[in-house]
């Protein structure tokens, strides 16, 4: 299904690239929501990666999944943003998120949640796209090598260490339970 | 806690079966039998995931949004190619100007007067078939 999609969009055929950009938008979004934690960059990389995407459609060379490719683009102009501007803002803002069943239950949800976000953000911006993309996205090693452009080993041991500081500053998170 | 290579490296190995990457085989089989450490490590990786799938997100998706962005490239690509012509221009009367002053230092002065006088009786002749063909390539443009 995809690889048909992207032979046409290759061609030019707009439809088919439409079609590619909404089944994968989500993902793209839902990443660099977890990379920036900032909903007005999010949005502003989310636009520059279609557009890039559409761009260079011609020119991609498919090997695997089509969202690889989205996810490299929206990673590498995370990491142009970064290097403009070194302070971004951790908004921790949930309203991008789904609205859950009962409101006791979302108090304490939003608390849960808002202590994750705040745990994530404080690795360093490297080591938490590779955790991203493996825990919330379940990329393979070799594709997050890929993304991120470094080797296997690495990507490795980034993903040791995240889980590492995660356990650690975890307990916080786990007591009030 | 010190923690020797041996663990190290089997928790490394935890991390990797944990997420799919790779298969529990017997050497980290027995040495979780007989280390505490390694076995509390492993059940705090599913312990980490159910509280960290509580941070899961699923954006809407935006359509409006992704057409957005094939107007924007459309203007793009638009401003490229309105350089691009730009620059062909440019190019096209450097070399013409540069034709009619060599051919003034060799001496073709009445020559040139005579061509410009029979182009300024061809060229506005030619005008309707150039608006024609201008016409039909918006047309297909604005079709497509
Ligand atoms: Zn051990
Ligand atoms: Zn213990």
């Amino acid at each position: 299904m995809e690889e048909r999609l992207v032979k046409l969009a290759k061609k030019g055929d707009k439809t088919a690239l439409e079609r590619l950009l909404q089944s994968n938008y989500s993902i793209v979004k839902g990443y660099l929501l977890k990379m920036t934690m900032n909903k007005t960059l999010t949005e502003d990389i989310v636009q520059e990666t279609m557009m890039k995407a559409i761009l260079n459609i011609k020119k991609y060379k498919p090997k695997g999944k089509f969202s690889t490719w989205l996810i490299t683009i929206a990673t590498n102009l995370y990491r142009d943003k970064l290097r403009k501007d070194k302070r971004i803002i951790f908004e921790n803002d949930l309203s991008y998120h789904e609205v859950p069943k009962n409101l006791e239950q979302s108090v304490i949800d939003k608390i849960d949640i808002e202590k994750i976000n705040k745990i994530l953000f404080e690795l360093p911006d490297e080591k938490r796209m590779v955790f991203i993309l493996k825990h919330y996205y379940g990329y393979q090693y070799k594709e997050i090598s890929e993304i991120v452009k470094c080797p296997i080993g690495t990507v490795r041991s980034r993903l040791h260490y995240c889980i590492k500081q995660i356990q650690l500053q975890m307990e916080g998170v786990n007591d009030n339970e | 806690m010190i923690m020797s290579k041996d663990c190290e490296s089997c928790q490394k190995k935890l991390v990797d079966i944990f997420y799919n990457e790779e298969n529990m085989n017997n050497e980290v089989k027995n040495h979780i039998k007989t280390c505490h450490s390694c076995k509390e490590f492993f059940g705090r990786l599913y312990q980490m995931k159910d509280i960290m799938d509580k941070a899961k997100i699923e954006p809407s998706i935006e359509y409006a949004e992704i057409l957005q962005s094939f107007k924007e490239v459309e203007i793009i690509k638009e401003k490229r190619r309105n350089l691009f012509d730009l620059i062909l221009f440019i190019i096209i009367s450097g070399v013409l100007l540069g034709l009619v002053a060599l051919l003034i230092v060799e001496k073709y002065l009445v020559e040139i007067i005579y061509f410009q006088l029979v182009m300024y009786i061809i060229i506005p002749l030619s005008l309707p078939v150039i608006i024609k063909i201008r016409s039909l390539k918006e047309e297909y443009n604005e079709r497509y």
